[in-house]
């Protein structure tokens, strides 16, 4: 089925991007002049963590839905974990942001 | 538009959406799935997620920033801002494609989540999980909120 | 400010009130051990009103939250602990019948959980001046909630009695 291979790329492709935000966030953080090149090209440094976030979930689902597994059990495992990522993420920035509040790094 | 109506929009439409990724979950539980409600409830909850994004972003980029931040770090709880909106403003970019993902699920697997165990409970994870980063963002829009004195 | 009072009061009632049928249908439904197509449609319509007013109340009650700090200035109340403490009971309501309904919790339990968070809901948006913690408050709820499980199980019980003896 069509729709199950392009729904399993674009999960995957999620994964992707959930792991890709928390990793711009903790780069722009540590990496004053990416956060900066960021504010010069999309005139804000969230707008342009949300655009590039946006592109790679297309542009990656879109290439994906070529070579992605055809099955029903690849496509639930993928939203599974999706699923975690997504939780791990957000534990990750969180905690960053707590760390970096109290100094411990 | 004002940012006053910015961030009332930004409000109402993000639980719009929570309330809508709920209804999806539990939905999804039951033993004769309704397919139009998930589908159409699946759909309001990417849309008001999106549309949140936009008027939040309205909010934030053009006033944040420069009027409401510097208050917050000035005041009693600095932490509102260092930890809590900076958390919240990258946390709440999993849940458009987290919403998008499970409403496309929905829409062009559906006649599938009947029959499919797995699958269902996989998405109704996925709707779960959207709507409990959802509640974590407003928890914390809350905090930032009473900050600014 | 008005509208919102009355928003809030209208989802209160309808979230209160149809939580309160519930209780009681479900208790007749089940005086003969089975609840029937026609109970199971009652009890549903009566979960489906309680849900709207569960999310009148919510858009409302956030509503007051943005008065507070666009208009009124008052932001010192989104810090009080006894806002936090009804937030957190409300945030109960949908999370306890999500467990109810995936059957994680007992029903004595889930019932009693929905209707003391209802009222809890209504007795600290009634009161100004709550001189107690947040986790004073939820420490009471808490207490309130095995009270309450105490009382339907006797409820129960006597009417079930009741219901059985009768010709």
């Amino acid at each position: 089925m069509p729709h199950t291979r392009t729904i399993t790329a674009f999960l995957i492709s999620g994964i992707v991007t959930a792991i890709f935000i928390a990793a711009i966030t903790i780069g722009g953080e540590l990496a004053p002049a990416f956060k900066d090149w960021l504010k010069t090209t999309f005139y804000h440094h969230w707008l342009g963590k949300g655009a590039l976030a946006v592109i790679l979930f297309f542009v990656l689902g879109i290439l994906l839905s070529f070579i992605a597994p055809r099955s029903d059990s690849a496509l639930a495992s993928s939203a599974r974990a999706l699923t975690w990522v997504s939780i791990l993420s957000a534990l990750v920035i969180l905690g960053f942001f707590t760390a970096e509040a109290f100094h411990l790094f | 538009m004002s940012f006053g109506f910015a961030i009332a929009a930004h409000v109402i439409l993000g639980l719009c959406g929570l309330a809508s990724s709920y209804a999806v979950v539990l939905n999804l539980r039951k033993r004769e799935l309704p397919r139009g409600f998930l589908k159409t409830f699946s759909l309001i909850a990417f849309l008001s997620y999106a549309a949140s994004w936009a008027t939040a972003a309205y909010y934030y980029v053009l006033l944040y920033g420069k009027a409401v931040k510097p208050v917050i770090l000035a005041g009693k709880y600095p932490w509102a801002h260092t930890i809590f909106m900076e958390s919240k403003e990258h946390i709440f970019l999993l849940i458009p494609f987290l919403s998008l993902l499970t409403a496309a699920i929905i829409w062009f697997l559906g006649n599938r989540l009947q029959s499919d165990e797995s699958l269902r409970s996989a998405t109704a994870a996925l709707a779960l999980v959207t709507f409990l980063i959802g509640v974590f963002v407003t928890i914390a829009g809350v905090l930032i909120s009473g900050a600014v004195r | 400010m008005p509208l919102l009072v009355i928003g809030h009061i209208i989802g209160t009632v309808l979230g209160a009130g149809a939580a309160t049928f519930a209780e009681i249908l479900h208790m007749r439904a089940m005086r003969d051990g089975v609840i029937d197509p026609e109970e199971s449609a009652t009890l549903k319509v009566t979960y489906r009103i309680l849900r709207i007013g569960l999310f009148i109340a919510i858009i409302t009650g956030f509503g007051f939250l943005l008065y507070f700090r666009f208009v009124s200035g008052h932001t010192e109340i989104l810090y009080s602990e006894k806002l936090w403490a009804k937030m957190t009971i409300v945030l109960l309501i949908p999370l306890n019948a999500f467990l109810l309904q995936m059957r994680r919790i007992p029903f004595w339990l889930g019932s009693s959980i929905s209707l003391t968070a209802w009222y809890a809901a209504i007795i600290l948006g009634v009161y100004r001046g709550v001189p107690l913690s947040y986790l004073e408050i939820l420490g009471i709820f808490a207490a309130a909630v095995l009270v309450m499980a105490a009382v339907l199980v006797l409820i129960r019980k006597s009417y079930y009695k009741i219901a059985s003896i009768k010709p």
